[in-house]
């Protein structure tokens, strides 16, 4: 299984050297952070660092129903004269096919001309519900692709964005018709750009939630059974779990609007804040836990230790790596997982999925006996019963028998 | 009410372009004979329009239906052009009386086989691999033609309705469109009912509903039972003694036997295919016509 970087604010050298090591596969581009003077340029950089890179560019027009605010923080899509197959759009505008239609040719057309491996066309957020008019237009999106993307003459393949907000995946019988529907397209992309939407990146529970887990899981199982292939955006730690339901890659980034995501990143700034503490991302745990537990913890609970070359960026004495090389080790970790667990088919794979959902309860469990107080709320070992229960879900919907 | 044809001679008389008949098969409200028509052997169907029902009104409703049924088959069929569907024969339908009685008298091709009910009825040889890929082969050419031409779902895959020829090159056919549904068209069932043959019921189509998202799926679902049940010599789901309450209670909610478990000189790779095409959710089933059958056509 594949892991791409997500690209975003703040690169510096973090993409060249997680492609230079192999940790990451490729990238997925974010124009909202790259100006569009620079793009090709980028592009050719990382084509430099890395001839096998699969390079992708996601052309966020989701965001335009957000661009009509003008407070709305669209970074490089905002820019005058640049990107401009970017609009503001309301939602009234997409209900005519005529528009919709222009959208598509403006956003594929451009994309044409960059040295990317694939296409990912446009499409709006469903943000609720299945049964809703935004529902209806990002079908209109997926289904009119294939058709604007021949007119192209291009050869490369074409992936379609299906993004959803979390709120929809917890009504299964809408989730069911809706990819009834998904699943009998007569124009069939080669595949799906998949991205879950959740309103703050911050909060956990909103990923690590039994309905979503399976519902995501669900959406790449159904999507591969039917011959497409699937690229998650914004996967994170669910990577693995995603690829054992049938996803060919997942991403992530740097910080944590790059591994969740939201539109919340195209909303106006917030401002101050203080920068995240630099975390450790423990493939035992399948979660990443602060510096500071990562040096009270590694040498009475060593399972936590992923034992890869990059272990060696969080030095023993004090184990606070230096912040630009964090993301380097949270790919190393995810690639590790996604080597050890999406392995052997469909059932094996989850198999394996839950034995190590088992040992991180465990090795929790030993890591609690050994910390003076308890675990910082995102380190602890909440994902596990939500994963746990999720693939149980997800198991039923898919009509497996795990035993 | 049993259902007595008329005579062959009032037949004959009824259908002067038919030179001889011998009945073949006899089922509801229809007969079916291999007849001479000109110097060509067909199979002739006779249909009663059925006198079932109380009221004028009912008797002229179910009439209307069976009308129906019959010129969307022959329409169907007319339009049809790959060999795996059954053609039509030289008897275009003709509405007639005999004793008073209102019958549709029409043929189609006659097909030198048996079909497959009569087959594992007779408890031969099991089917190798590369024999049942072929019947699937088959099928699914049969179904993309009817779903990708014409919008229409057969709705009545079942081994009774698939002949087996002695032809490599047409080794399976497909037969009775006679409740075939068009997406495009009115429904035709009056009594808002389902026809169809419950051991061969696709789940999703027990459920209120299944017209509002039916597709090409379940097809797929009752064509995997018949490879099912024609390779392993049993269905993956229905006891011969249930009744039709557990018949569709099983379609709907119990997970079919494993065709591995029943056939384990197979493919673990044909088999994990016919299993997920007896999913009971449609989107769970593969839906890559023309993967599936480029899949199919290497190995058979």
């Amino acid at each position: 299984m594949k892991l791409y970087a997500q690209h975003g604010h703040g690169d510096g050298k973090k993409t060249a050297e997680g492609l230079a090591k192999k940790y990451i596969d490729g990238v997925i581009l974010s124009p909202k952070d790259i100006p569009e003077s620079k793009l090709k340029s980028t592009i050719k950089q990382f084509r430099t660092d890395s001839r096998k890179a699969e390079i992708l560019f996601d052309p966020q027009f989701y965001a335009c129903l957000a661009a009509v605010d003008p407070a709305s923080n669209l970074g490089n899509l905002g820019e005058e004269d640049a990107y401009a197959y970017f609009q503001p759009r309301r939602r009234s505008q997409l209900l005519s096919e005529r528009q919709l239609c222009q959208d598509l040719d403006a956003t594929l057309q451009f994309q044409s001309e960059l040295a990317v491996s694939a296409l990912i066309a446009p499409n709006i957020l469903i943000p609720r519900s299945f049964d809703s008019a935004e529902a209806a237009i990002s079908m209109d999106f997926i289904r009119n692709a294939r058709k604007r993307y021949t007119k192209l003459g291009d050869a490369r393949p074409m992936f379609a964005t299906l993004a959803i907000a979390r709120e929809t995946l917890l009504d299964k019988e809408e989730l069911l018709r809706f990819l009834n529907d998904l699943t009998i397209l007569e124009d069939r992309p080669d595949g799906f750009y998949v991205l879950v939407g959740v309103n703050s990146t911050e909060a956990r529970s909103e990923i690590y939630h039994a309905d979503v887990i399976a519902g995501w899981m669900f959406i790449n199982h159904v999507l591969k059974l039917n011959g497409y292939r699937i690229i998650n955006g914004y996967s994170d730690i669910l990577t693995p779990f995603l690829g054992s339901a049938g996803a060919e890659a997942g991403a992530t980034g740097w910080w944590s609007n790059l591994r969740a995501f939201s539109m919340d990143r195209f909303a106006p700034p917030a401002g101050g804040g203080r920068l995240p503490i630099e975390r450790y991302l423990s493939c035992g745990l399948m979660n990443r836990i602060t510096f500071d537990e990562l040096g009270r913890l590694r040498d009475e609970v060593p399972a936590i230790l992923n034992g890869l070359g990059t272990d060696k960026l969080y030095p023993e004495e004090s184990s606070q790596p230096q912040r630009n090389q964090e993301v380097l080790q949270s790919w190393d970790a995810i690639r590790q997982l996604n080597t050890q667990l999406v392995q052997g088919g469909m059932d094996s794979a989850l198999r394996k999925c839950l034995g190590a959902l088992d040992k991180a309860q465990k090795i929790y469990g030993d890591a609690e006996a050994s910390l003076p107080r308890p675990f910082d709320p995102k380190s602890n070992d909440q994902h596990v019963e939500a994963l746990q229960e999720g693939l149980r879900l997800f198991s039923g919907l898919a009509e497996l028998d795990l035993g | 009410m049993a259902f007595a044809p008329p005579s062959e001679e009032k037949i004959r008389k009824a259908f002067p372009m038919i030179a001889d008949l011998t009945e073949f098969a006899k089922g509801g409200f229809k007969v079916v004979y291999t007849a001479t028509v000109g110097k060509n052997c067909e199979m002739f169907k006779l249909v009663c329009l059925p006198q079932a029902g109380k009221s004028d009104e009912e008797k002229a409703t179910y009439r209307k239906e069976s009308l129906g049924r019959i010129r969307r088959e022959v329409d169907l069929l007319g339009k049809c052009r790959r060999p795996e569907l059954v053609k039509l024969g030289r008897i275009a339908p003709a509405l007639v009386q005999i004793d008073g009685e209102e019958y549709v008298g029409y043929s189609e091709e006659f097909l030198e086989g048996s079909n497959l009910w009569n087959l594992l009825r007779a408890r031969g040889v099991k089917p190798d691999e590369a024999e049942a890929r072929r019947l699937l082969l088959a099928l699914l050419k049969a179904v993309d033609e009817l779903w990708n031409k014409h919008r229409t779902i057969h709705r009545d895959i079942k081994p009774e309705n698939v002949i087996k020829l002695a032809n490599s090159r047409r080794p399976f056919v497909l037969l009775d469109l006679g409740i075939a549904y068009g997406l495009l068209e009115t429904g035709l069932t009056h009594d808002g009912g389902t026809p169809c043959t419950p051991r061969y019921l696709a789940p999703e189509m027990a459920k209120p509903d299944f017209r509002h998202n039916l597709d090409f799926r379940s097809d797929l679902y009752t064509a995997a039972l018949t490879v099912f049940e024609y390779s392993a010599q049993i269905h993956p789901l229905a006891k011969t003694k249930d009744d039709l309450i557990q018949t569709i209670s099983r379609a709907l909610h119990q997970p079919p036997r494993h065709l591995k478990n029943e056939r384990p000189d197979f493919s673990q790779e044909f088999c994990d295919l016919i299993d997920q095409m007896l999913k009971k959710k449609p989107q769970l089933r593969p839906s890559n016509l023309q993967a599936l059958m480029a899949e199919m056509e290497v190995k058979s």
